[in-house]
């Protein structure tokens, strides 16, 4: 019996053959044109969805409102900087009438300041007095003053003289301000 | 010759696969759309969705500014200026601070000697180590001390605004350093997407104080004459002063 007799002629095996291969290419297209169109169409949807031009007139509608009302507007700037500005002035400022009564609190009764000095920086006392005694109950509170962190942080003995007619001792201390 | 029939041959091929060659062109027309359109526009939603929330955001701030402007009363805001521009002026104030001196030594009592300003060069755009220009004064006042520290209570709470930066007492007077500052506020640019912030009740508050400070030198005379027996202190009996 001859194997190689084929009842199906060649012609007709290719048109089936190619006829399921033009099938396939045809589904395909269909479906790249399908998925293309749905991408689109899909993308389309979501840019316009979420497409900033709506809030942008708006803005522009706010704007124009606003432009009447520049005048206004760098008031209120102008004022909210000056305001942020005084407050950090007078936040920072030292209020030197306080000092000079916390010092001048803790001088003895017969002890006399002849000079004050204070800045920034240093606090300055010149006192005189007859009694050492006063002096030394001065120099006490002022130690208690340094101790306590209030107004000065250290404190320096400048100097201590008589005056040997008088009997008037004068002394001079000075310390960092805190 | 050879040329037509090669034309020949491809049309044979085009009639045997036309179809095939037209689907494959489409397929390959549908490739390049989705990756030269489709795909870019994909990766676009980000930067679209980046500029709408940047335009939210100012969209936003612009409905807040307009609400701060539309709440904001206009005699107020005017007062608010001009109490906060007597405090901080814009300029070199000399009269706001002879002004400020008169009023303080009227208040506490203290006598003015002599002051002297120092003003600084007239072009220059002075750099003050606190942040704000100044003009400096050196004040030498005839007070005892509780004159002096009335006087330097009294100038901390006048207007224009003033530091002390050095205080000097002797027996009977006082010199006294100070600065008077100055700032100029006025906005060189308004920018539209610029946060507007309304003036707070804190503000508010520190503006009422700021213009109690302001009372006209005429009424605090009439209403505080200098008083001389003040000089005598009895409270600070141990100091010179």
């Amino acid at each position: 019996m001859k194997s190689d007799i084929n009842l199906i002629s060649l012609n007709q095996a290719e048109l089936v053959k190619e006829g399921g291969m033009v099938r396939l290419l045809r589904i395909l297209a269909i479906i790249s044109i399908f998925i293309v169109a749905i991408s689109s169409l899909v993308l389309f949807i979501i840019i316009q969805s979420i497409s900033p031009a709506g809030i942008r007139k708006q803005e522009v509608a706010v704007e124009g409102k606003i432009s009447s009302l520049h005048i206004k507007e760098a008031k209120i700037i102008i004022v909210s900087r000056k305001i942020k500005d005084i407050e950090n002035i007078i936040s920072k400022r030292p209020k030197y009438d306080n000092l000079i009564t916390d010092i001048t609190n803790i001088i003895p009764e017969n002890v006399s300041a002849d000079n004050l000095d204070i800045n920034d920086k240093k606090v300055g006392l010149m006192v005189t007095s007859g009694s050492l005694l006063s002096l030394n109950k001065l120099l006490d509170n002022l130690f208690d003053m340094v101790k306590n962190g209030k107004v000065i942080g250290n404190l320096t003995i400048g100097g201590i003289s008589v005056n040997g007619n008088s009997g008037i001792y004068t002394m001079s201390v000075s310390g960092d301000r805190i | 010759m050879k040329k037509s029939i090669d034309i020949a041959t491809l049309n044979i091929i085009y009639k045997k696969y036309r179809e095939h060659i037209i689907y494959l062109g489409i397929i390959m027309v549908c490739f390049l759309v989705f990756v030269f359109l489709t795909i870019p526009k994909i990766s676009q939603i980000g930067v679209v969705r980046q500029e709408r929330k940047t335009a939210e955001e100012k969209l936003k701030v612009l409905k807040n500014n307009m609400s701060i402007l539309q709440n904001t009363d206009d005699n107020l805001l005017e007062l608010q200026l001009q109490a906060v521009s007597e405090a901080l002026p814009e300029s070199k104030d000399f009269e706001g601070i002879l002004n400020a001196i008169s009023l303080a030594s009227s208040k506490s009592g203290a006598s003015l000697n002599d002051y002297k300003f120092g003003v600084g060069a007239l072009s220059d755009s002075t750099t003050p180590a606190a942040g704000y220009p100044y003009v400096q004064l050196t004040l030498d006042i005839r007070a005892n001390q509780a004159q002096s520290i009335a006087f330097l209570k009294s100038i901390s709470e006048t207007i224009p605004l003033s530091q002390i930066t050095n205080v000097t007492e002797t027996s009977g007077s006082t010199s006294v350093d100070m600065l008077f500052y100055y700032k100029s506020s006025i906005p060189e640019d308004l920018s539209k997407s610029a946060a507007l912030t309304s003036i707070s009740q804190k503000d508010k508050d520190l503006i009422s104080i700021i213009s109690t400070w302001n009372t006209s030198l005429i009424n605090v005379v009439s209403e505080n004459p200098p008083d001389n027996s003040a000089t005598s202190s009895p409270s600070f009996s141990s100091s010179p002063f």
